[in-house]
């Protein structure tokens, strides 16, 4: 693979199978695109992101935010994802929470400052 | 010694919570929650002549800036802007020509706002300056035709309007000693509200109710929080104390200072390893907060097991202050059984990546126990509808919502709001 079509910086290759799952653009995005996979989809992505996050995040802090390589902003949408697959994985055991209806009523109207 | 034996574990000695508010353990009734006549003395005595809240002052920074804000309750568009002078004045959001409305962006900065119909031009204090076609209009008189002012006074960084044509009362007789209970708390963060909105099927007061007491967290919230808000020692979340000013009313919360994630948890662990904050709910470091933390009205009882406050400003408003720093919730009534929910976590911006993962976490987390009780609230509001029951039973922890039913109540009836406010 050649520098312009990498999707994320070398060494993380490995979790390019994920991008087009869990690559999304803001808050929002991210919560209710998880909300609708199935758990198996939903944990082979925690099981590898988790031991990954680490590393993907030392990567990523050398970088300020507002010059940040699209691959690397791209690895740290990764990442932030990661903290929406624990809420199936580490709370309710399921892809959302039982008995809230799908998509919710619930909204982020004004997000963080930064990767929305 | 089993809970059952004890009112509460927290409560004063040879003093209830319930008697505290000056109220009785009794039934309460749902008729507030359903009744359409209700919901009208609501929109008229209650939000038609309460000081409610809009915005803070750090949503306008600038001279020029403003905002638009609705009042669905009472029918009322609302332009809150900073004037050239700097004051921040709200008003009516209707021309005075042909009573269109004025701005249709919901925010922004202008020396001038225009109406499109017709272009009446107006200034950031509301002063008509320009009609298109003035000679055409016999006897017009610009002075007399600038914005409909609505009475607007900000408190501790809080924007607060009356909508009554001469508010009964200033903003600082409304507060009472709520006011000066609160007075100087260090609003951390206040520039940056990440706000989540929801429209709910349930009456205003069935959406405030879930946010007024820690009973529920053991129960619907086991997964999320309910680790967190309540332990070993304290099964049911007893509140940590509770205050009660004219309408207004306080109440600390309880949390679980041993609180650590599980083994298994390992994305939580990550997600709090860069930062030490003392809750899953939290978003700031201890160092930051510590002047915050102080303040009387802050973990009023000084408790090592506390998690946050809910400082419940009458009618609608719940600023909490929690260990990371405060959040607002608003509860806008849209009808007798709708409302506008908005939740505002004041967060600070963050500075790198680890940073900005935690309040991603945070954040995840936050809007999982908001999905619990959101998603909760439309069978509440079905069971009240269908006449099954006509009272409510609540425990000596759900004095909050005793007392806010009690005082939306009392407005209800008042013929005045001195009378209300006695």
């Amino acid at each position: 693979m050649n520098v312009e079509t990498r999707l994320l910086p070398p060494g993380f290759e490995d979790l390019e199978r994920f991008v087009a799952t869990w690559d999304h653009p803001d808050f929002n995005a991210r919560r209710a695109w998880r909300g609708g996979l199935p758990m198996e989809d939903i944990r082979d992505f925690y099981e590898t992101m988790r031991h990954r996050a680490d590393a993907a995040l030392t990567l990523v802090e050398q970088y300020p935010f507002e010059q940040m390589p699209e691959e690397i902003a791209r690895l740290y949408r990764l990442v932030l994802a990661l903290a929406h697959a624990s809420m199936a994985t580490e709370i309710h055991g399921c892809p959302r929470a039982p008995y809230a209806p799908y998509p919710d009523k619930l909204t982020v109207t004004r997000s963080f400052s930064i990767f929305a | 010694m089993g809970n059952d034996q004890k009112i509460s574990l927290h409560a004063p000695a040879n003093e209830s919570y319930t008697r505290k508010a000056g109220l009785l353990p009794e039934p309460v009734s749902l008729e507030s929650y359903r009744s359409q006549a209700f919901y009208e003395l609501e929109r008229d005595r209650v939000f038609g002549r309460s000081w409610l809240t809009l915005a803070r002052e750090e949503e306008l920074p600038e001279p020029g800036d403003y905002l638009v804000r609705d009042i669905e309750v009472l029918g009322a568009s609302v332009i809150v802007a900073r004037g050239r002078d700097g004051t921040i004045r709200s008003f009516h959001n209707v021309c005075s020509h042909r009573a269109n409305q004025v701005a249709w962006e919901r925010s922004g900065n202008a020396t001038r706002l225009v109406c499109r119909y017709h272009n009446w031009t107006y200034r950031t204090d509301g002063r008509l300056i320009g009609v298109p076609d003035e000679a055409s209009f016999e006897r017009l008189d610009k002075a007399k035709c600038g914005l409909t002012p609505i009475a607007t006074e900000v408190w501790e960084g809080f924007i607060f309007v009356n909508l009554e044509r001469n508010p009964s009362v200033r903003l600082e007789e409304f507060l009472g000693g709520m006011g000066d209970y609160l007075k100087g708390i260090q609003y951390k963060y206040a520039d940056n509200p990440i706000t989540i909105e929801a429209h709910l099927d349930c009456n205003w007061k069935v959406a405030c109710d879930a946010f007024s007491e820690a009973y529920h967290i053991p129960a619907i919230h086991a997964n999320t929080i309910g680790k967190t808000f309540s332990s070993q020692d304290n099964k049911f979340a007893h509140i940590l104390g509770a205050n009660f000013f004219g309408p207004h009313r306080s109440a600390a919360l309880y949390g679980n200072p041993d609180y650590i994630p599980g083994e298994e948890a390992h994305v939580e662990r990550l997600a709090y390893s860069a930062i030490d904050s003392a809750n899953v709910v939290a978003a700031g470091s201890r160092e930051e907060m510590a002047d915050y933390l102080a303040h009387p009205a802050v973990n009023h009882p000084k408790a090592r097991e506390w998690v946050h406050d809910v400082h419940a400003i009458f009618p609608n408003l719940h600023i909490d202050t929690g260990q990371g720093g405060f959040y607002t919730h608003h509860f806008w009534p849209t009808s007798v059984n709708t409302t506008r929910y908005e939740v505002r976590f004041y967060m600070a911006h963050a500075l790198d990546a680890r940073a900005r993962f935690q309040q991603e976490a945070y954040l995840a987390r936050v809007m999982e126990v908001l999905l619990e009780d959101l998603s909760n609230v439309k069978r509440t509001q079905r069971g009240i509808d269908s006449g099954g029951k006509d009272y409510m039973v609540l425990q000596e922890n759900e004095v909050m919502i005793r007392h806010s039913v009690h005082h939306v109540e009392r407005w209800a009836r008042a013929q005045t709001v001195q009378e209300a406010l006695a």
